[in-house]
């Protein structure tokens, strides 16, 4: 059987833990939704406080998941992510190991 | 979305939503977009404006619908943070298509106009061609830039065209370009729907915690 305990505890193990982490999993699902999103909308729908979405963010810029632009609007500094082709990657293979391991038999 | 995470399916949805306000939905800019043609088309078939000021007003139908269509994205729709809408490869194909089919119809025109006028280029200054020129010119690139969807293609490149005519004292008579009147009817139904779509993310960015 595949399905022992202890193949379970080893899929449980085996997801990304980059993902797996609540605030960095919130990020990677709104910006799997659209091409680019700014700052101000991740801190509006995640709840997130500023500091929190910008160690979350950079850690996944680093893990080669989300790319970062900064630009500036007027005097008004703006910064923006998208999800890397790579980073979209992850987060499929995240979710499918995860249903995986939450579905019977 | 996994089974587990219905915050994180809440979040997906909200932003795909909040996201088609970037690009497709157009909410009330839709309804003043289709109201500005059905405006230009019946004036411009029934009651044709003889004076040039009536005429140039008639004509800055597309510019205001473009302007208020960019504000009411800019500081409306996207009040939350811009949020770029995902285009899937099938919208980029259909978008180039139209590019190139103004770029061609347009470069049609205004080479038939330099055709005519080849002999009396005085005729180019003449009754408004000047900003005939203009209009058509323009169309491929507003095109390009402002109009993504078929309806709004089909409203843009109206307003763009009645204008374009209107300034050389002409228009479209009663039953031609009836696409335009029958797209608007939808576009103001759509719009409405859309605006009320974000009148309610709204509040639902606002249950969760989100002001503006």
């Amino acid at each position: 059987m595949t399905d022992e305990p202890e193949h379970i505890a080893r899929r449980f193990l085996s997801l990304d833990r980059m993902v797996h982490e609540p605030a960095r999993l919130a990020i990677m699902t709104v910006l799997a939704e659209a091409e680019e999103v700014e700052f101000r909308f991740l801190e509006a729908v995640t709840g997130l406080t500023k500091g929190n979405i910008s160690s979350h963010a950079a850690k996944l810029e680093v893990a080669g998941y989300i790319s970062v632009r900064k630009e500036f609007r007027g005097k008004v500094p703006v910064t923006s992510y998208s999800l890397t082709a790579h980073g979209r990657e992850a987060l499929a293979s995240y979710r499918a190991n995860l249903r995986a391991t939450m579905e019977p038999g | 979305m996994t089974p587990t995470d219905p915050h994180n399916s809440q979040l997906a949805i909200l932003t795909r939503r909040y996201a088609a306000f970037s690009r497709s939905a157009g909410g009330l800019s839709s309804v003043l977009g289709g109201i500005l043609v059905l405006i230009t088309y019946f004036v411009g078939a029934l009651a044709f404006p003889e004076s040039l000021w009536a005429r140039l007003a008639l004509a800055s139908a597309p510019i205001v619908w473009l302007i208020s269509r960019q504000l009411l994205r800019n500081r409306y729709y996207q009040q939350f943070g811009r949020v770029a809408e995902p285009v899937p490869s099938s919208d980029r194909r259909m978008h180039k298509g139209m590019i190139i089919f103004t770029g061609v119809v347009a470069a049609g025109v205004i080479s038939f106009v330099l055709y005519v006028a080849r002999d009396e280029p005085a005729l180019l200054l003449d009754n408004g061609m000047p900003g005939y020129i203009a209009f058509v010119a323009a169309m491929p690139v507003i095109v390009w830039r402002y109009l993504h969807t078929p309806l709004d293609f089909i409203v843009g490149v109206f307003l763009i065209a009645q204008a374009a005519l209107v300034l050389t004292g002409s228009g479209y008579s009663l039953g031609h370009q009836i696409q335009a009147p029958i797209a608007a009817v939808f576009f103001i139904g759509i719009g409405i729907r859309q605006h009320l779509d974000f009148t309610r993310l709204r509040r639902e960015l606002s249950q969760l915690g989100v002001s503006a």
